[in-house]
C-alpha cells in the first residue's frame, strides 16, 4: 500500500513537472529554421528584429506593450522577430544583448536596467541599430533613445483619480523607488492636486516588478488607510493591486497598456505608455531610413506617446464625458505649456 | 588516504553522478513531452556553455560568485553555524567596494583594488559577525537573524543607491561608475569574464587549505559535528563558530565586490539575482566539500549560460534548467534514503540467491 502511494506520488511529481514545462512561450520564430538559404542574405537581415527585455513577458503591462510593438511590425512591416528575456537577472544582460545583436540588425532594448550594458554593446556592434526604451542616452551613433513623459500621462491619471474619489484620498503602488517610477509619482500627485489641492496622495513601493502578492499587500494597506483609488505602476506586481481592489470593493488605475480588460469592474482607466507604438514607429523609420540616431526621441502627451485609456465601449464607463472633456482640456494646457508638470530625476 | 573515508567519498560521488544523470533524463522526458528533441536541446545547451571561447568565458564568469558564496556556505555549515544571510552580506560588500571606488579616486590601480576588496570583505564579515555573536552569546537562532538581515541589507543599499549615492547621469538605480583604475580588466571580448576569476582561484585555494589542511579547519569540523564534544576536547567552540561566520560573511562580501569591480563597475540596486542562494545549493549538493563546490559551480554556471543559448536557439524555455537543478537537489536530499533502499534491496536479492542455491 505504502509503495503504491509513493509510486503514485512520484508519478504526480513527474506529471506536474511536465505540466510546468509545457507552459512555453509563443516565440514565433523557431530558431532551427531561421536560415532560409535561398533568400537574399541582405534582405533577410534587414527584416529581423530582436526584442531584449530586462524582465519577462506576460506582465500585461510594460514588457507586453513592447512585445505588441514588434508583433505589429511583424504583421505590417514583414519583419521577423525573436524575444530575449533576462528575467531581471543582471548577469544575463550582456549575454542576451550580445546574442540579440548577433541575430538581428535592429535590436529593441526595453528596461532602464540596461543603461551601461547597452552603451557598451552598441559600440561593439556599430552596424546594428539599437532602439532603447526608457533612457536619455545621447551621442551614440547607432543608438536611438526613447524617453517618455510619464509625468505628463500620470498628471491626467492623478486628475481623473481626484475627480472620481469620494474620500479625497488616493494612492499609488510603485514597482520600485527608482527614477522612472518617481516620474510617474510626481505627475500623479501634481495632477491630483491640480483638481483638489486638499487631496491626500500616498505612495507605497512594492520593491518588485514581478510579484503580484507584494502589489496586493501594498494596495490593501493603501485602501485600508482610506484611499479608494490606487494607481498601479508596478508591471506584473500591479495585478495584485487589481485583486485587492476587487476584494475590498475599491478602484484601481492601470498602467502602460490599456488594462481595463483585465477587470473592467474595478479598473476605471489606464495611463497608457505607448512603448509598443514607439518601437513600431522607430522600426518603420529605420526601414525608411528616416532616423537620426544618437538623439533622444521624446514621447509626451503632445506626441501621443502617453495618454489615458478607457477600455472599449461595451465596458461601463466610470469616467463621465464631463471628466474626459476636463482631461482633454488639461492635456491641451500641458501641451501648450500653460500647466507645467514637475519632473523627477 | 584512509580507505574507509575514501570509500564513503566514492559512494557519494557515484550517487551524485546518478542523481545528475537521472535529473538530466527527467529533463529529457520533459522536452519530449513538449515535442522537442532532447538531443537538440542538450546539444544547444552544451554548445552554449562550452561551444566557443566566448561561451566558455561566459560560463566561467558565472562561476565566480557561485564559488565564493558556495565556499562561504560550506565553511559556515561545516562549523555548525548556518549563515543564510549571504545575500545581505553580498549586497553590503558590493556597496562597500563601490563606495571605495567612487570616493578614493586618486589611489593608484593596485592599491585601490586591494582596498576595495578589503573593504568589501570587512563589511561582509562584520555584517555576519553580529548574528554570530548573538548566537553564541544569547543563543539567538542564527538562521532567523541572518535571513532577516538579508532584507535589511537589500533595502538599506536600495535606499543608499536611490538617495544619497544615486547617480546623476542617466535614469538608473545605481551609484556613479567607479573610477577607471578600479575596473578589473575583461579577458574575452563581449564577455564579462574578468580578472576576478584569478582572485577567486587564489581565495578558493586559501579556503581549501584552511578547511582541509590546517588544524583550524579540523576544529571547524569538530565543532560542526558536535560542539559539546569539541568543547570538552579543548576547542573554544564559540570562537570557532564566530570565526566561521565572519569568514563566511567576508566571502559573500567578496562575491559582491567582484560583481562591482569586474562586471557592472557600479553598485546596482538589484546587483545579485540570488547568488548566495545558488551558492548555498551548490554547497549543499557537494556536502560542503571545497573542491566539490568549485566543480559544482562550474556545472551550475554552464547550465545557466547554456540554458540561455538553448532558449534562443531552440525556444526551449531556459526554466527547464531550474527544473533540472531542483531535481538534483531532490535526489541529493533523499540520497541517504535511496542508498538505504538500494542496500536493502541488494541484501534481499542476495538472500534470495543464496536460498535458491541451497534449494538447488
Amino acid at each position: 500500500m505504502k509503495r503504491r502511494i509513493s509510486v503514485l506520488l512520484i508519478l504526480l511529481l513527474v506529471l506536474s513537472l511536465v505540466v510546468v514545462g509545457c507552459g512555453q512561450k509563443e516565440t514565433p520564430t523557431d530558431g532551427e529554421n531561421d536560415t532560409s538559404a535561398d533568400v537574399d542574405e541582405d534582405s533577410v537581415e534587414e527584416t529581423k528584429v530582436a526584442l531584449v527585455v530586462a524582465g519577462g513577458l506576460g506582465d500585461r503591462s510594460f514588457y507586453d506593450s513592447s512585445h505588441e510593438g514588434v508583433e505589429k511590425a511583424e504583421e505590417e512591416l514583414g519583419i521577423e522577430y525573436k524575444v530575449y528575456e533576462c528575467r531581471n537577472d543582471p548577469s544575463l544582460f550582456t549575454d542576451q544583448l550580445v546574442q540579440a545583436s548577433e541575430y538581428a540588425p535592429i535590436v529593441a532594448i526595453v528596461g532602464h536596467e540596461f543603461h551601461d550594458v547597452a552603451q557598451e554593446i552598441a559600440e561593439e556592434f556599430p552596424d546594428v541599430y539599437y532602439i532603447y526604451v526608457d533612457t536619455e542616452i545621447e551621442g551614440i551613433d547607432n543608438l536611438i533613445a526613447i524617453s517618455y513623459a510619464e509625468n505628463e500621462g500620470s498628471f491626467l491619471a492623478g486628475a481623473l483619480a481626484a475627480m472620481l474619489t469620494e474620500e479625497d484620498s488616493i494612492g499609488m503602488v510603485g514597482g520600485m523607488d527608482i527614477p522612472v517610477i518617481r516620474n510617474f509619482e510626481v505627475g500623479y500627485k501634481a495632477g491630483a492636486e491640480y483638481i483638489n489641492p486638499e487631496i491626500t496622495v500616498e505612495t507605497i513601493f512594492a520593491e518588485d516588478f514581478e510579484d503580484p502578492a507584494k502589489g496586493k499587500e501594498g494596495a490593501t494597506a493603501l485602501y485600508s488607510r482610506g484611499a479608494d483609488i490606487v494607481f498601479q505602476v508596478a508591471g506584473k506586481t500591479g495585478e495584485g493591486v487589481f485583486e485587492a481592489a476587487e476584494e475590498m470593493g475599491k478602484y484601481a488605475i492601470g498602467v502602460d497598456t490599456d488594462q481595463r480588460y483585465i477587470n473592467p469592474d474595478v479598473i476605471v482607466a489606464s495611463m497608457v505608455k505607448k512603448v509598443g507604438l514607439s518601437i513600431y514607429d522607430t522600426i518603420e523609420n529605420i526601414q525608411k531610413g528616416e532616423i537620426e540616431p544618437g538623439k533622444v526621441v521624446y514621447y509626451g502627451l503632445e506626441q501621443d506617446g502617453v495618454g489615458m485609456g478607457y477600455g472599449t465601449d461595451d465596458m461601463e464607463q466610470f469616467a463621465t464625458d464631463e471628466m474626459k472633456a476636463k482631461l482633454e482640456e488639461i492635456k491641451e494646457k500641458i501641451v501648450s505649456g500653460e500647466i507645467e508638470v514637475p519632473e523627477a530625476k | 588516504m584512509n580507505s574507509k573515508l575514501f570509500k564513503k567519498d566514492l559512494e557519494y560521488i557515484v550517487s551524485l553522478v546518478l542523481s545528475i544523470s537521472a535529473s538530466l533524463l527527467i529533463g529529457a522526458l520533459i522536452m519530449m513531452a513538449n515535442g522537442r528533441s532532447p538531443a537538440v536541446g542538450y546539444g544547444a545547451l552544451l554548445k552554449g556553455a562550452f561551444g566557443s571561447k566566448y561561451n566558455m568565458a561566459n560560463t566561467f564568469a558565472k562561476t565566480v560568485p557561485l564559488v565564493l558564496t558556495g565556499l562561504a556556505t560550506a565553511i559556515s555549515f561545516r562549523s555548525g553555524i548556518f549563515n543564510i544571510g549571504g545575500e545581505g552580506q553580498l549586497y553590503l560588500g558590493a556597496f562597500a567596494a563601490a563606495y571605495v571606488g567612487i570616493t578614493f579616486t586618486t589611489l593608484p590601480k593596485g592599491i585601490g583594488i586591494i582596498l576595495a576588496i578589503i573593504a568589501g570583505a570587512l563589511v561582509g564579515g562584520l555584517y555576519a559577525f553580529v548574528p554570530g555573536l548573538l548566537k553564541v552569546k544569547y543563543k539567538i537562532d542564527e538562521v532567523i537573524t541572518t535571513i532577516m538581515l538579508n532584507t535589511v541589507a537589500v533595502f538599506f543599499t536600495s535606499y543608499l543607491v536611490n538617495y544619497p549615492f544615486a547617480t546623476t547621469r542617466g535614469k538608473l538605480n545605481g551609484t556613479e561608475i567607479i573610477a577607471d583604475q578600479f575596473h578589473l580588466s575583461r579577458l574575452i571580448r563581449l564577455s564579462t569574464l574578468n580578472t576576478s576569476i584569478f582572485f577567486m582561484g587564489f581565495i578558493a585555494l586559501l579556503i581549501y587549505y584552511l578547511m582541509e589542511k590546517t588544524s583550524t579547519g579540523y576544529d571547524f569540523k569538530l565543532v560542526g559535528q558536535n560542539s559539546l564534544f569539541a568543547r570538552f576536547g579543548g576547542i573554544n567552540d564559540r570562537r570557532q563558530m564566530i570565526i566561521a561566520m565572519v569568514l563566511s560573511g567576508a566571502l559573500c562580501g567578496l562575491a559582491g565586490v567582484f560583481e562591482v569591480l569586474g562586471v557592472h563597475y557600479r553598485f546596482l540596486q538589484n546587483i545579485s539575482p540570488g547568488y548566495a542562494w545558488d551558492g548555498m545549493l551548490v554547497a549543499l549538493i557537494v556536502k560542503n566539500n571545497p573542491i566539490g563546490v568549485i566543480i559544482m559551480s562550474i556545472f551550475f554556471g554552464a547550465l545557466k549560460t547554456g540554458s540561455i543559448s538553448m532558449e534562443n536557439a531552440t525556444s526551449i524555455p531556459s526554466e527547464l534548467v531550474l527544473v533540472i537543478q531542483s531535481i538534483i537537489i531532490l535526489f541529493i536530499a533523499g540520497e541517504a534514503g535511496f542508498k538505504e533502499k538500494f542496500k536493502e534491496w541488494n541484501a534481499g536479492r542476495k538472500v534470495k540467491q543464496k536460498a535458491g542455491e541451497r534449494n538447488a
